[in-house]
């Protein structure tokens, strides 16, 4: 406590005619000076603008304040700009509060004036009896260790590793950044926070892309603008970000490392200093045009596309002024308070020199008039999803109601017609891989909260719901009773009268050709490359692909590089894909361009559970949609970690014990004994040779069989024999040590630990395949020529049990027909709920290779949706080309024939609604991706949660997809969800990005409004800490039968349920205080 | 009753989160949407941080109603704050109804920061309640001691 008598200024802004038009600002000032402890109030037009804070300054001073109120817009848009005010002024800024007359007062209640000055000076009263009780409040600094440990050795946690531990060498510190929408967020404040400057060039006159209008998203049903909100703030605010509205990268120069950047910047006419986004302009301006930002109803000439934008600045549209088409007006000129309008604005150029480019250029909705068959632009209530998401809106151009745009009235009946324009090949031959999700979202949300009764049907080929939690969602669609229709909409027509849209539509699970009505009938439109995306690409130098998407360098293991060697890229940029994937690849990006800017390399320890690095990449043969073959990829990560002196391998090991916090963990692994020396090994196999044990072969799957003393491929890394103790005679044998000729074998070895410190944790413990032995119906156990890709994937492998041969276990011969059994576990809610997301990739790749391997063997596909996202479509078309049969059913069973003895596979196919019996010499199972078994035990030692899925849970779904809610521990790849190798990489890098931060600054500062105990009143009870969601408190042993409850400060995230709970009002969040919110309680209520 | 008495206008205290509720009530104002001048509100973190100390010196300091605001279920910047608070003030309305006082005058809601016109609705549907409810019965209003 500062323990001096307080002395408040009390400040009030008019904000223009914002606060003073409904406020008496001048009644307000005369109540706020005579309240207790205020030296000073005065009122100013704009308290924020720069003679604004100056007056506060020069009050300070003057009149020797020690604390400060200001009475102006909500804390939410101005509180950081007056602590700085503050700060500036040489107080503490905790010793300030803002007093929110504007957004809850005088916009809330300009229909009375009189109402709205009392309330203003209730609210002021409140502000000041707080700020009175205010203490200053500092920081502390906690170091941070620059090592980090990665749990797994996958090639998500080969990736990981291999990013934190490598070292740059440009002189450059800034990065350059294209595209202001979430992607590009993302990757600038990755980039920023961690120390680089980061030029963001935004086209539109504000930041957030698309997710800005999308309303809620799916599968939480969260709202969009309430987690992008913050994060376009801290976009706004960081002291590491330039923005550059209006603008466009014109021309690029240099190389990676050193590239000089021509931005060329339209004029605004709105002086971006000035402006106060007080919105005067807009209301009395004339001109009213078609809103490009809503795609629905009208805006002004000078305009700011939504509320919470980033920068809140307004712009004129050049093209719609009326003072620039006609020559005449300028009223908003005129009117603005601020004397913010400059006609006189020109275009600027600007040059940046930077180190790496990023590009997130994101995608745009394709426009559907050309579909002419679908009306859309000559019917009014032919819409697409991203209109209906801005009609949900209630700050949206319907205010929040589903209207037929014919007559305004609720739309009751709607129709959603997937793939319009999508998996089209007039247009776009490759799946939209969102709007699935989309429509489900929507239909949703109109049954949840416009009309219960509402009749919704979705017509749609495939209904691609891959993604966590996703097919959950569709199950909870089911349950809402939206109809889903299987057909593709042929053409629509409107009812002349009603207006109403009559879609045709064939069912193609009835045969029946339906004519169904709808209120309003909703495209789910392509996602296409923004404007200009080619265009852009050719100024940088990089590739894009024939749809006019950048090209990745290689889809599978560099997803985020780009044909030019430091420019990188994330987001719809490269295709179609969701916010967590975006996001992710926006953090992921920023770790390349840092990888490549950054001069100080991390300590990295890699801690593998099985003697063998690799996980399940080098086990399947070949990626899918590349068809590369993994061990290839495996080689070159393998080479780049045997490079790379700062990178410590643990194999066989297992982490016990986990204690510490962000920036100082301390992590006890247990090495079991390889009993084969590393160092010493060839390789040579000697000892293989003459080890009497034979034991089935794990690695492949159960195929074949291998020794005790064994090295399960070529290719596998550490290059070098091992022992499996659980097979192994040891004692009673003992001819591996006599057979190794460099006497390599030491089967005396003993278990070592390990005590690891580090300051931050990523867990890469990947994914298994279900054994689906249990899931009787298959036969999988019981015939043995049923089996799992994986199995199959290890036959297809040259250096595999078969040696590449495609073979019937039971007799050795080549199959010639096999059946392919997808969802085997998955989408199944005995097993495995969820979509297991990669399945049908993985069958699309085995049943073409056999194809080409074999091509008179009959290839089936038994799917119930063939949930090929992206560019996997033209995949899947490829192998209907390459004659493999597909059959829409899910399997009944699989049986052996009585007579032939052969294997019958039993599947209605709901196309002709016939039940096939296929004979089958070899059958496939898809079966479902799982959690490795240790998973839930290994989180509850590192203290983070697991998901109803059995997965690593993340701390947000969309914005935070490898944060988990310990700070400094993340997850990437395989155990946060089913996921292929590229998102697997692209978390891989992400989380590396978000460690990156806290380890280059080597300390975290903590600012200490954080909750804080007082010794002497706690009890003990230890109820404050199992309140806490983030086991930020610990008890502590202080003196003889004395407990108290101590906070981690690193630990703890300011929410204050301790405070709530403690029964003596020993914990205290410093901020909110109890004495703090009863002043205000007090104030506000005091006086009127 | 005299003429002179105005219409009882309540005063209700609003507790809520930072991150949800109280960014509701901005985006209404932004989008000038009106809501009733009666409600005043409190800016916490998290509405798991609401002590029901705070509800009950409102209610002592003359407040006639109170009603906690935090986010959606499960849509918690904190985890699960809002069914802390939840839960807090199910039994505190117990508490105010075995005390004669009335549960009816304390509240608990939830919304996203986006749901301006939810905010609205509470606003306006608290107030008119609290308005049939009459007065805070345990507290004389300054200004009813002196309209006559």
């Amino acid at each position: 406590m500062s323990g001096e008598e307080p002395r408040i200024g009390v400040f009030v802004c008019h904000c223009g005619k914002n606060i003073a038009g409904s406020v008496n600002v001048e009644e307000v000032v005369e109540f706020a000076s005579k309240l207790p402890h205020v030296v000073v109030a005065k009122d100013y037009m704009f308290m924020c603008s720069e003679p604004g804070q100056k007056l506060i300054k020069e009050a300070v001073a003057e009149h020797k304040l020690n604390r400060v109120v200001v009475a102006a817009c909500t804390p939410k848009l101005h509180e950081p700009t007056f602590r700085r005010v503050l700060e500036e002024a040489g107080l503490n800024k905790f010793l300030f509060e803002q007093a929110n007359i504007r957004e809850q007062c005088s916009w809330a209640h300009m229909d009375n004036p009189e109402k709205a000055t009392e309330k203003a000076k209730a609210i002021i009263a409140g502000a000041v009896h707080r700020v009175a009780t205010h203490e200053p409040i500092g920081s502390i600094e906690e170091p941070v260790a620059q090592r980090a440990l990665v749990i797994g050795g996958g090639v998500a946690g080969i990736e990981a590793a291999l990013a934190l531990a490598k070292r740059g060498r440009s002189p450059q510190k800034s990065v350059l950044v294209i595209g202001g929408g979430i992607a590009g967020m993302q990757a600038s404040l990755d980039l920023a926070d961690r120390g680089y400057h980061v030029y963001l060039v935004e086209r539109e006159s504000v930041i957030g892309g698309n997710m800005a209008k999308v309303y809620k998203t799916f599968p939480t049903d969260d709202c969009a603008m309430c987690i992008l909100s913050p994060k376009l703030n801290d976009v706004g605010a960081h002291p590491n970000i330039t923005i550059y509205t209006l603008s466009e990268v014109v021309s690029v120069e240099g190389e990676a490392g050193n590239f000089r950047v021509k931005i060329r910047q339209k004029p605004r006419y709105v002086d971006l200093e000035k402006c106060t986004g007080c919105g005067t302009c807009a209301e009395k301006c004339p001109a009213r045009v078609p809103d490009p930002w809503n795609k629905l109803g009208r805006r002004k000439a000078i305009y700011l596309p939504y509320p919470q934008a980033i920068p809140r600045k307004y712009a004129i549209d050049r093209d719609s002024c009326l003072y620039f088409t006609k020559g005449v007006c300028r009223v908003c000129e005129k009117l603005c308070p601020a004397g913010a309008i400059n006609f006189e604005d020109e275009e600027k150029v600007v040059e940046v020199e930077v180190g790496a480019i990023i590009v997130a250029t994101g995608f745009e909705e394709f426009d559907p008039t050309p579909l002419k068959q679908y009306g859309f632009g000559k019917y009014p209530n032919v819409i697409t999803q991203l209109q209906l998401a801005r009609m949900f809106d209630p700050s949206g151009p319907t205010e929040g109601k589903v209207v037929r745009l014919s007559d305004n009235q609720p739309a009751k009946k709607i129709v959603m017609v997937q793939c319009v324009g999508s998996r089209d090949e007039h247009y776009c031959p490759y799946c939209s891989a969102i709007c699935c999700m989309i429509a489900l979202k929507h239909a949703q949300l109109i049954k949840i909260e416009q009309d219960p009764d509402a009749e919704i049907t979705i017509c749609y080929i495939d209904m691609r719901a891959a993604g966590k939690g996703y097919e959950e969602y569709y199950q909870r669609a089911q349950k809402y009773g939206i109809r889903f229709v299987r057909g593709k909409v042929a053409e629509v027509y409107e009812d002349p009268e009603t207006k109403e849209i009559i879609a045709r539509v064939e069912d193609t699970l009835s045969g029946n050709v339906l004519e169904l009505r709808a209120d309003l009938l909703v495209l789910s439109a392509a996602v296409v490359p923004s404007p200009g995306t080619s265009e852009l690409a050719k100024v940088l130098g990089i590739e894009t692909n024939e749809y006019g998407f950048i090209s990745p360098l290689h889809p599978k293991i560099s997803p985020v590089d780009t044909s030019r060697l430091g420019i990188f890229v994330c987001g719809c940029a490269t295709g179609p894909r969701d916010i967590p994937d975006s996001v992710a690849m926006g953090s992921a990006a920023a770790a390349r361009a840092a990888e490549f800017l950054e001069s100080r390399e991390f300590e990295v320890y890699l801690v593998e559970k099985s003697p063998y690095l690799g996980g399940n990449a080098p086990r399947i043969y070949r990626t899918f949609l590349t068809d590369d073959k993994t061990a290839d990829l495996m080689k070159e990560l393998y080479e780049e970690l045997e490079k790379n002196p700062s990178i410590k391998i643990f194999t066989n090991s297992t982490v016990e014990e986990v204690s510490g916090f962000l920036g100082n963990f301390e992590v006890k692994v247990r090495q079991k004994p390889r009993y084969v020396d590393l160092e010493k090994c060839t390789a040579c196999g000697k000892c293989a040779e003459v080890c009497p044990v034979d034991v089935v072969d794990d690695w492949n799957a159960g195929l074949g069989t291998r020794k005790a003393i064994y090295m399960p491929h070529p290719m596998v890394y550490p290059r070098s024999y091992t022992i499996d103790p659980e097979s192994c005679r040891f004692g009673e044998c003992g001819r591996c040590a006599e057979a190794c000729p460099e006497k390599a074998i030491n089967l005396e070895e003993k278990p070592k630990e390990h005590l690891l410190r580090t300051g931050t944790i990523l867990l890469a413990t990947g994914l298994q395949e279900l054994k689906p032995a249990e899931i009787r119906q298959y036969g999988f156990g019981h015939y043995s020529d049923v089996i799992t890709q994986l199995q199959l994937a290890r036959m297809l492998d040259p250096n595999g049990p078969t040696e590449g041969k495609l073979v019937r276990p039971s007799d050795g011969s080549t199959p010639k027909s096999v059946v392919m059994v997808q969802c085997v576990g998955s989408r199944d809610e005995h097993y495995c709920p969820y979509c297991s997301r990669i399945c049908c990739g993985i069958a699309l790749k085995s049943a073409r290779e056999i194809k080409e391997l074999y091509p008179d063997t009959t290839v089936y596909i038994c799917y119930i949706d063939m949930r090929a996202m992206s560019y996997l479509e033209n995949y899947y078309r490829d192998a209907q080309e390459r004659g493999v049969v597909f059959v829409r059913g899910k399997v009944g069973e699989v049986a052996q024939d009585p007579v032939t003895g052969g294997l019958v596979v039993r599947v209605e196919d709901t196309l002709t609604g016939s039940v096939l019996e296929l004979s089958a010499d070899l059958v496939v199972l898809s079966a479902a991706l799982v959690p490795p078994e240790d998973a839930a035990e290994l989180a509850k030692k590192l203290g983070i949660d697991i998901g109803p899925d059995g997965f690593a849970k993340e701390i947000h779904p969309k914005l935070r997809p490898v944060d988990t809610k310990i700070s400094g521990i993340f997850i990437c790849g395989g155990i946060q969800g089913p996921k292929d190798l590229s998102d697997s990489v692209v978390q891989a890098l992400a989380s590396t990005a978000k460690a990156s931060i806290p380890m280059a600054a080597g300390q975290v500062e903590i600012e200490l409004a954080k909750a804080i105990v007082d010794e002497s009143l706690c009890v003990g009870c230890e109820e404050c800490a199992k309140m806490c969601p983030y086991d930020a408190i610990e008890m502590v042993e202080v003196g003889p039968r004395k407990r108290v409850a101590r906070v981690i400060e690193v630990k703890c995230e300011g929410c204050g349920a301790c405070a709530a709970t403690c029964r003596v009002g020993a914990v205290q969040l410093r901020h909110y205080k109890d004495p703090q919110i009863l002043a205000q309680i007090e104030g506000i209520l005091a006086y009127v | 009753m005299s003429e002179h008495k105005k219409e009882f206008e309540p005063v209700i205290v609003a507790f809520t989160c930072e991150h949800c509720a109280y960014a509701a009530a901005d985006l209404a104002g932004m989008s000038k949407m009106h809501f009733p001048p009666n409600v005043r509100t409190i800016r916490l973190p998290c509405t798991g941080k609401v002590d029901m100390l705070y509800i009950l010196r409102a209610f002592e300091l003359g407040a006639d109603g109170v009603f906690v605001a935090g986010c959606l279920k499960d849509q918690c910047h904190y985890v699960d704050g809002n069914y802390k608070a939840e839960a807090r003030v199910m039994f505190l309305k117990k508490v105010l109804d075995a005390l004669g006082f009335g549960g009816d005058r304390l509240e608990m809601y939830f919304m996203s920061s986006a749901m301006s016109d939810k905010f609205v609705e509470v606003a306006h549907e608290f107030t008119e309640r609290i308005r049939r409810l009459g007065p805070n019965p345990f507290f004389k209003r300054r200004s009813e001691v002196l309209v006559k």
